[in-house]
C-alpha cells in the first residue's frame, strides 16, 4: 500500500524506486595509482537514497615496502567512509560498514576510489553502496 | 547493466585519478593501465542499439541540464 506523507505526495519508496547499487570486488590487486572503480550520477528528475555503505581491505601478500592502501567513497567533493591500511601483515584487515540515511539530488556524483602506494604485495578490496533512485 | 570496453582518462594522481568519462559505470575487471582501457558495466538505457557504445542522445536526455553530460561531445572519448 503506497504511503503518503502529510502532503499529497507519496513517500520516496513509492515514487518509482529503482535500484542503482554498485560494488567493487578485487582479489589479488597489486599496487595502483588512484582509480575511480565505480561512479553513480543522479539523473535529471531523480533523487537517490543511500542506505548502506561498506568498504573492506585485506592484505593478501606483503609489500616491500608498504605504502598507503585505501578505499573510499566520495560524494561530490566530500570524502565519506574510508578504509585505510598501512600495516604489512598478511591477513591485516580494515573494514567499515555504515547504514547512513543520505539523500542525493539530481546531478550529485557518488563514486568509489581505490589506491595502493606500496611496492609489490597484493590486497583484496570489497566495497559496496546500496543506492535507490526515485522520482524527484 | 551491460559490459562494454571503455577508455581510461586521467593521469592517476589524487586530483586526477584514472576513470571512465561516463556519468555512471562500475569496473568489473582490473584496468589495463598501459593500454588505458578497462571493462565496465553501464546502465542499459545509456547504450546504443548495439549495446556496445554509449548513446550520445540518450545520455544528453537522461542527464539534461547537467553541464558535465548535457553537451554535444559527451562520450566522445569513451
Amino acid at each position: 500500500m503506497p504511503q503518503r506523507s502529510n502532503s499529497a505526495r507519496y513517500l520516496w519508496g513509492d515514487r518509482n524506486p529503482v535500484d542503482a547499487s554498485f560494488s567493487y570486488n578485487g582479489y589479488g590487486v597489486g599496487p595502483h595509482v588512484p582509480t575511480v572503480r565505480s561512479t553513480y550520477t543522479v539523473p535529471t528528475g531523480k533523487k537517490a537514497n543511500i542506505g548502506l555503505l561498506n568498504t573492506h581491505i585485506t592484505r593478501l601478500t606483503a609489500a616491500a615496502p608498504v605504502g598507503d592502501v585505501y578505499s573510499y567513497f566520495r560524494l561530490n567533493a566530500a570524502v565519506f567512509l574510508m578504509s585505510f591500511l598501512l600495516t604489512n601483515g598478511v591477513g591485516d584487515v580494515q573494514r567499515v560498514s555504515v547504514g547512513p540515511t543520505m539523500y542525493l539530488a539530481s546531478g550529485d556524483v557518488f563514486d568509489l576510489y581505490t589506491a595502493d602506494a606500496s611496492t609489490g604485495g597484493t590486497v583484496y578490496y570489497n566495497a559496496a553502496a546500496r543506492i535507490t533512485a526515485y522520482d524527484a | 547493466m551491460t559490459k562494454i570496453t571503455a577508455k581510461l582518462i586521467g593521469s592517476g594522481i589524487p586530483g586526477d585519478p584514472f576513470r571512465v568519462n561516463l556519468p555512471t559505470y562500475s569496473m568489473i575487471a582490473e584496468p589495463d593501465y598501459e593500454a588505458k582501457t578497462c571493462e565496465v558495466e553501464v546502465p542499459d538505457d545509456e547504450l546504443d542499439n548495439s549495446q556496445k557504445r554509449p548513446d550520445r542522445q540518450k545520455l544528453r536526455e537522461k542527464y539534461r541540464g547537467q553541464p558535465a553530460w548535457d553537451r554535444a561531445d559527451v562520450a566522445s572519448d569513451v
